[in-house]
């Protein structure tokens, strides 16, 4: 199956979508300390990767902007836990028990 | 309250105001679309739609001087420098948009010459008030610049904000003097004009929102400057990083050079990263917080900035950033969507968030909630959002008819146009658009009252 214009953007739109999605329930999961909501997030992210294998195997993208897409992926996977780091070093005062 | 601070409410009442000029002005832009003979022969829809966009970029102008203003004298503890100055060029400007209004709406067009220019319309989208006009912004940013660099001489303090203020203005001014169009090539002419709409929008209005967002969350949530400061220079050097060579991505049908097209879109590709850790940012001040805040819907309206962003500039904006894409989606009603969505999460939000943090110290209230604001919150975001669904659809149905299939021929055009996936689009944006405008009346209620209804006891112990 060939993908054209609008669902290569579909595609490229839910991925960012579901990045925020993993993010938000990556954030919520750290903050409610609940492995089931992180989790969620984990599976976003794993469904952003198969949307990632879906652009790159089926749509009329050129090579290298298909790179792009996936060294965007890759960017998104570490932004939650690193951001989330430093702002628990920068707020020690904030950090929940 | 310093005069500078009451400077700041004026400002402020005034932005609330031209917002409410924008959405008349952009509810007659959609109606246009349902019934093109809509005023015939009174008012073009061009006129509307420039009315829209330039009340836009001015409410928001305003929004971001007014929290300037009144966060200024917090910052150095003194009156600002030349305050008085900038006391009488706030009703200049009040004026000269009156009188700008007017010439468009009962003027209209002027002749192709240098007498049309001054005197009617630069002819520019998103800057089209005449030369004089555009003088007057100039000397008002330049007054504004001389206001918050000289109050840092004065105070012989500058901090980390500030300093990325100061930095800010430079090319915010600079760059203002794009829009005085001096090229007679048009792709040229282009070339320059999205200088000034991309690098005001993408790069040093980003900016200015970021120290106006640092100051309001010390505010709000009693953020160390230290923090505060840190996270703003973080989110500006990634935001510029992405956002400045990012300018290629507009850079479709104008005469271009081709590679500027891969330059934009690999930079602006990124940009919805930098959005992302703003987004956990959010919800880490949220959630350390409990959701508890003394003012409650400047903490709502701070997290919908964040969001909104996320959604509307990174979501938005990277499904058609990518050349192959964009190429179809350029100028369509897919672009609309995108820009009403990014301009809402990205700063209309934050404006709005800065005017109940403001109204909360003058009303001397405590604890500032209320069931209006919610009204108003929910009214305005389902408004904005189901607007920019709309819209997606109208924009994709116009690109595959207009722009894939049809080649871009006029006979495409009107394809695209009469398409009913399209027009269901447009009867959608209106329908949203009245709940938007709705949404708008209950925000400026609210505004007016809020702190006044209830004895500040009485709203702590209903909370």
């Amino acid at each position: 199956m060939k993908f054209d214009l609008l669902e290569t953007a579909l595609l490229l739109g839910g991925i960012a979508f579901l990045a925020g999605c993993y993010g938000l329930l990556y954030g919520v999961g750290r903050l409610a300390q609940r492995q089931s909501i992180m989790l969620a997030g984990f599976a976003c992210y794993a469904f952003l990767c198969v949307l990632v294998a879906v652009i790159v195997s089926t749509t009329p993208l050129a090579g290298p902007w298909k790179a792009i897409v996936v060294v965007f992926a890759l960017g998104f996977l570490g932004i939650p836990p690193v951001t989330w780091r430093f702002l628990e070093r920068t707020h020690p005062h904030r950090r929940r028990s | 309250m310093y005069r500078s601070q009451q400077l700041a409410l004026k400002y402020l009442a005034a932005a609330i105001v031209i917002f409410g000029a924008m959405v008349v002005a952009g509810l007659m832009s959609a109606y246009y679309y349902i019934n093109p003979d809509f005023l015939f022969g009174l008012l073009h829809f061009n006129i509307s739609k420039t009315l829209h966009i330039d009340t836009l970029v001015i409410w928001l102008l305003f929004g971001f001087i007014g929290a300037v203003y009144w966060y200024l004298p917090e910052e150095f503890g003194i009156e600002p420098v030349g305050i008085k100055a900038a006391e009488v060029l706030f009703y200049v400007l009040c004026a000269a948009i009156a009188v700008v209004t007017l010439v468009f709406v009962f003027i209209q067009y002027g002749p192709s010459n240098e007498v049309g220019m001054w005197l009617v319309n630069q002819g520019r989208k998103y800057v089209e008030a005449p030369r004089w006009a555009a003088v007057g912004i100039v000397v008002v940013m330049l007054v504004f610049a001389y206001n918050v660099i000289g109050t840092a001489i004065r105070a012989r303090k500058i901090t980390g904000i500030v300093g990325v203020l100061i930095v800010d203005l430079i090319p915010l001014i600079v760059l203002y003097l794009d829009a005085f169009p001096a090229a007679r090539n048009m792709s040229v002419d282009l070339f320059w004009w999205w200088w000034l709409v991309h690098m005001w929008v993408e790069a040093t209005w980003e900016v200015l929102i970021g120290c106006i967002m640092a100051w309001a969350l010390m505010n709000l949530l009693g953020t160390s400057r230290r923090i505060v400061e840190a996270w703003l220079y973080i989110e500006v050097a990634l935001v510029l990083g992405t956002g400045i060579l990012g300018l290629g991505h507009h850079y479709f049908w104008i005469g271009t050079p081709q590679y500027w097209l891969a330059v934009g879109g690999f930079f602006s590709a990124f940009e919805p990263l930098p959005l992302l850790g703003m987004v956990i940012h959010a919800i880490y001040d949220a959630g350390t917080h409990h959701m508890k805040t003394t003012n409650r819907p400047a903490f709502y309206w701070m997290l919908a900035e964040a969001f909104g962003n996320f959604i509307g500039a990174g979501v938005w904006g990277f499904m058609m950033t990518l050349p192959q894409v964009n190429l179809y989606s350029h100028g369509t009603q897919w672009t609309v969507s995108h820009g009403h969505f990014a301009f809402w999460g990205a700063y209309a939000c934050g404006v709005i968030s800065v005017c109940y943090l403001v109204l909360q110290k003058v009303r001397g209230s405590a604890f500032l909630d209320g069931i209006t604001w919610r009204w108003a919150f929910a009214a305005l975001n389902v408004g904005l959002v189901g607007m920019v669904g709309a819209l997606l659809i109208s924009g994709f149905a116009q690109a595959f008819i207009e722009r894939a299939q049809g080649g871009s021929t006029l006979e495409a055009f009107i394809a695209g146009q009469e398409n009913f996936w399209f027009l269901d689009g447009m009867y959608a944006r209106f329908a949203f658009g009245l709940i938007f405008a709705a949404g708008y009346v209950v925000l400026a209620y609210d505004l007016l009252t809020i702190g006044r209804r209830l004895p500040v006891h009485a709203m702590a112990v209903a909370e």
